[in-house]
């Protein structure tokens, strides 16, 4: 007699879970992974953008426009890097919550240094430049904090009652990108806000000889010096901020302007470099052009590195941790050795 | 879905009330109408991934409002489209794609009373293939008939097309297409066309402020 009421128990288990969780939309993989990580069993996310697609040139799709029209939370990049498809997916999406200046609309580069800010006049003979700066920052490690933390302030504002959970979760994800980035070691020595003051101030290197604790440093970091003397090259600006963080050198992009396909001419500027500068590798994104890299690569034999700048389904990187241990590992793999 | 209610009036609605030049339709008078009975259009529209690299949109579509011919008339109109597209997940910078888009219409024309009308019909299905960037090689078929009173001459018309273009930037494109036309009312029943188009864009891009 009491099996009917026991199927409709178990029939209504998944609809009150899912009730229970916000739907949150990101414009990319790796904003869905911070999300995942900070944002834990109280999250449903979903990313417009896939992990090996260029999210400069994203198609705004009917079924995306749907996914967004149920979202409690809409997350962006910024700095105009989903400018193209952004707008008309929130107008069809019909969501007012998501829309720009409500609070289910996050924009995370407030708050970020940005680099490439161009200065004096702009116009379109100068590529597809961003206004606002080059919007790759998720490359450096601290920023990746620094979106986190938006994140996570956002998701409290929407559901205070998970608060505590989503703060929590904040100081795991920050643990786990400084011991990657300075070691355990380190890190439960000074912590990982100290470390970062300091290496935001460039001042790291200094701190630890003065605290006898550079033998102590490992992680991303301590490969610095490996990654200062391996010169690249790389298709897009995007590698910018990865660089300016871990010293890489970048000598020359494959475009002659951001967005602007090689020509004949700049390719022969490249290849210049190449010979002048040591590079070490030729570095790309999975959806850039492989048939000019390899044609360089083929006239001067450096090696051409195809790495993911985003995790997720297609890069064989399972989410943000992973996809910056790769491809800060894949250059180094190719520093000269000493 | 969108529904809406709008004037019959105007150029744009030459099915209905339009300020079209016409005086006569099949023997009938074709007067200026004072009727204020609107247009009443209807759509709906979505869309669908089929995988990460598939995606299909569909749409319906319907008008119906007043004619000319007659205080009574009415004129409705009836349309499907599909759109399907592939795109690889690392597509550069939009290529390569291939897209696949088809649609059909159907018109009742309802002549004075409802007692005669204008029926007719047509439908084009194209595909365009982005082969490398820059470049979109494109076929397409149109088909369009017609019955209606003897007085009024309808024949079938067919065309297919072949296109080749090219994007030297965002902001041009360079096209070369071949027409065949087949209709009764051509002198010869068919007709051969080539157009070489050129078209440029002032102004600001899409995907940024400047």
């Amino acid at each position: 007699m009491r099996q009917p009421a026991l199927i409709v128990s178990i029939a209504l288990l998944p609809s009150v879970a899912w009730a229970s969780q916000l739907q949150v939309v990101t414009t990319t993989t790796t904003l869905a992974s911070i999300t995942r990580s900070v944002g834990g069993q109280h999250v449903e996310v979903e990313s417009i953008c896939a992990g090996d697609q260029d999210p400069h040139f994203i198609h705004a799709r009917p079924s995306y426009m749907r996914v967004v029209a149920d979202a409690d939370l809409f997350v962006r990049i910024g700095l105009e890097l989903e400018k193209a498809w952004e707008v008309p997916l929130l107008r069809g999406s019909r969501n007012s919550a998501a829309q720009y200046g409500a609070t289910g609309h996050l924009d995370v580069s407030a708050g970020i240094a940005k680099l490439g800010v161009p200065s004096g006049q702009v116009d379109r003979s100068m590529g597809d430049i961003h206004l606002l700066g080059n919007p790759h920052y998720w490359l450096d490690p601290y920023n990746g904090r620094l979106i986190a933390r938006s994140i996570v302030a956002r998701l409290v504002k929407l559901r205070p009652s998970s608060a505590s959970d989503f703060r929590n979760n904040l100081k795991m994800f920050e643990r786990t990108i400084d011991a990657r980035m300075f070691g355990d070691e380190l890190v439960s020595r000074f912590g990982g806000e100290k470390l970062w003051q300091q290496e935001i101030a460039g001042d790291l290197d200094a701190f630890l000889t003065g605290q006898g604790a550079t033998a102590e440093l490992s992680g991303w970091r301590a490969l610095t010096p490996q990654l200062s003397k391996t010169p690249v090259i790389t298709f897009h600006r995007s590698w910018t901020y990865l660089a300016a963080r871990f010293r890489i050198p970048v000598v020359e992009r494959l475009e002659p302007k951001p967005g602007l396909h090689p020509s004949p001419s700049h390719l022969v500027r490249v290849i210049t470099a190449i010979h002048q500068h040591h590079v070490r590798a030729l570095i790309l994104e999975p959806y850039y052009d492989r048939k000019v890299a390899d044609f360089v690569a083929g006239k001067t034999h450096v090696p051409v590195v195809v790495l993911p700048n985003a995790p997720g389904p297609g890069t064989g990187l399972d989410g943000y941790v992973a996809m910056l241990d790769n491809a800060i590992k894949s250059i180094v793999s190719h520093a000269p050795r000493s | 879905m969108i529904v809406g209610i709008q004037s019959a009036h105007g150029e744009t609605a030459a099915s209905f009330l339009g300020d079209g030049e016409a005086d006569e339709l099949a023997g009938a008078v074709l007067v200026d109408s004072t009727s204020q009975n609107p247009l009443w259009t209807a759509r709906w529209f979505n869309g669908f991934s089929l995988s990460r690299t598939l995606a299909v949109n569909l749409g319906l579509s319907g008008v119906t409002g007043p004619n000319r011919t007659d205080r009574t008339a009415q004129t409705h109109l009836g349309g499907f489209d599909v759109f399907l597209k592939w795109q690889p997940t690392d597509a550069y910078r939009g290529w390569p794609f291939l897209s696949l888009q088809a649609e059909a219409m159907i018109r009742r024309y309802e002549i004075v009373d409802s007692s005669a009308a204008l029926d007719d019909w047509g439908t084009y299905v194209q595909g365009l293939w982005g082969f490398t960037q820059g470049w979109i090689v494109a076929v397409r078929y149109g088909y369009a008939d017609g019955t209606g009173p003897s007085t009024l001459e309808f024949d079938q018309r067919h065309r297919a097309s072949a296109n080749l273009t090219y994007f030297p930037t965002e902001f041009a494109k360079l096209r070369l297409q071949y027409n065949f036309d087949s209709a009764d009312n051509l002198a010869r029943q068919f007709a051969h066309a080539v157009w070489l188009q050129f078209e440029f864009a002032l102004g600001s891009h899409a995907a940024h402020t400047f």
